[in-house]
């Protein structure tokens, strides 16, 4: 379905639906026909934005004009400081090779996106299996590695473990829902999907992590004592998720 | 009809505190029902048109230098400032900041930089455009503030001296509290008539600091360099001192120490915080101000 006029946005703050009003219509303006959509996807998208959420835009271009891209500088650093605007400029031409490259991102923008403008350039995509799971299992492992640097470089600073678990909660929360749609159990926010998985488990002490990760990611700092064992936790759980998409590779050779 | 100046001393000294909250009353609606209307829309991306209307001159000075210094472009070595490289002023965009850094060639201190004229001058833009949309007084504006001051002033002064020579003609010589009085109200008059702002520039600064709010909030998130321009707008709506000093330590090199900084501040009285005002309009109790405390 095509269409012109910027979609009704989901239920998001008063403030946030304002700046990416005007933001969309900047965007509109200054790329003119060179403007293919505006997809809101993330948090956001889900209308479940928090108070330090980015909201994460998709702007897809037929071609990226210096001088209409310069147009859009200064609303991208007002809406960027007022609400934490992260857009993404992305080509027609790219979108496939961007969609295998970083499949597991895109299974996401699959799952949570809403067309603000244009015509949704994402009916009827479907990432390959072999690409998702290949690359959702570059993901957790990426994830797995920096967790564990900064559990060793950060651990001597309480606060700074928080901060670094409400960073990877987003990618792990996503990794959750792209192994459960994998497993044929689709569950598109992937808050609930990374609660579903690790109920999955039985694994009582993720179960208790769960609600730190929350804690940690709106309140970007955690009790005393608390915040190594959930970053040692959230390890655990990559760890875990990367062994059942293993098993799911296997099954499928 | 019950003729006031026929009232006895304490009677009359009532009804003259009544006339004189009135009068300020007046004084302070008709203001801002003469200014206020629609809010304009601003360019919120040059965060020194915004820090003018919260702070006039002296806040865009502040701004702008706290922010070439954080982008590395201006350098603090002992309390001077200067061009952190020779090519400096040619990579700014905008008028003010190559003003400063044009300045900076020649080290200075701060307070000497925010006085410097060249660098004022560039500020005169944001004020021009500030005026054009009816968010700071311009001389129509002001005139019509004068027009009711001395309406204000002539009412108080005005029943006062009757009073006073009614009273004296009748052998009383208890006038002193009313002469107090007179001129108590006749100093809040002339306190209140000429705020910074109008009453749309307070209405445009107030959604402002709504809108930013959330960045406020984070601000300890928001990361030196300059990559964004979060740390600018963040100074320009709520002031130098909304930064986090333990990751922008440099901005406590851009507080003015104690000065005689009065003198730029006009004739309406800025007392004896008017050092982040602008020059000549800080009325109001310069309720603009903000950079060196708390922001307003």
């Amino acid at each position: 379905m095509a269409t012109n006029e910027p979609n009704p946005l989901p239920d998001l703050p008063t403030q946030v639906t304002r700046v990416l009003s005007e933001f969309v219509f900047a965007a509109q303006a200054a790329f003119a026909t060179d403007l293919r959509a505006i997809i809101l996807f993330g948090s956001a998208a889900e209308g479940r934005l928090r108070a330090t959420s980015d909201v994460n835009l998709l702007l897809l271009l037929t071609t990226f004009d210096q001088g209409r891209a310069s147009e859009l500088r200064n609303p991208l650093r007002v809406a960027q400081a007022a609400i934490r605007l992260s857009p993404m400029f992305i080509l027609e031409a790219e979108l496939p090779s961007a969609i295998t490259a970083f499949a597991e991102k895109f299974s996401d923008i699959l799952r949570r996106r809403k067309v603000l403008f244009g015509s949704d350039p994402f009916v009827g995509v479907k990432i390959l299996r072999k690409i998702l799971i290949a690359r959702l299992d570059q993901v957790l492992l990426n994830l797995i590695l920096r967790l564990r640097e900064v559990y060793v470089m950060r651990g001597l600073r309480e606060e700074q473990l928080a901060i670094a678990i409400a960073d990877a909660a987003g990618p792990l929360r996503s990794c959750a829902a792209t192994l459960l749609e994998l497993e044929g159990q689709k569950e598109n926010s992937p808050k609930a999907a990374l609660e579903k998985y690790v109920k999955s488990t039985g694994e009582s002490a993720w179960l208790e992590a769960l609600p730190r990760i929350s804690e940690a990611r709106e309140q970007r700092i955690l009790p005393p004592g608390v915040a190594g064992a959930v970053l040692l936790n959230l390890i655990d759980v990559a760890k875990s998720i990367g062994s059942r998409l293993e098993k799911l590779r296997e099954a499928e050779c | 009809m019950l003729n006031p100046f026929d009232l006895s001393g304490p009677d009359f000294l009532i009804f003259y505190g009544l006339l004189g909250i009135l009068v300020l009353g007046g004084l302070f609606v008709a203001g801002w029902l003469s200014e206020s209307g629609t809010v304009p829309r601003l360019d919120y991306s040059d965060p020194y048109l915004l820090a003018y209307l919260r702070g006039g001159e002296r806040e865009v000075i502040r701004v702008a230098a706290v922010s070439l210094a954080d982008r590395g472009l201006l350098k603090v070595h002992d309390e001077r400032l200067s061009i952190a490289n020779e090519a400096a002023s040619n990579l700014v965009r905008r008028p003010i900041e190559r003003a400063i850094l044009q300045r900076l060639t020649i080290a200075t201190d701060f307070v000497t930089l925010i006085d410097s004229a060249t660098v004022r001058a560039a500020c005169k833009e944001y004020k021009d455009k500030l005026q054009q949309l009816h968010l700071l007084p311009d001389e129509k504006f002001s005139g019509a503030r004068l027009n009711r001051l001395l309406i204000a002033l002539a009412t108080l002064l005005g029943v006062a001296l009757v009073k006073i020579i009614v009273a004296t003609m009748r052998g009383r010589q208890n006038i002193w509290f009313l002469i107090l009085m007179a001129v108590t109200f006749s100093y809040l008059a002339v306190r209140i008539y000429n705020p910074f702002r109008t009453t749309l520039g307070d209405a445009l600064l107030t959604d402002l600091k709504t809108l930013f709010a959330p960045l406020k909030n984070r601000a300890s998130m928001i990361n030196p360099g300059g990559a964004t321009g979060e740390a600018a707008l963040l100074m320009a709506v709520f002031g130098v001192s909304a930064l986090p000093i333990s990751t922008f330590p440099i901005i406590s090199q851009f507080k003015e120490k104690k000065r005689s900084y009065g003198t730029s501040c006009g004739t309406t009285g800025c007392g004896s915080t008017g050092s982040s005002c602008s020059g000549g309009s800080c009325g109001g109790g310069g309720s603009g101000c903000g950079g060196c405390g708390g922001g307003s």
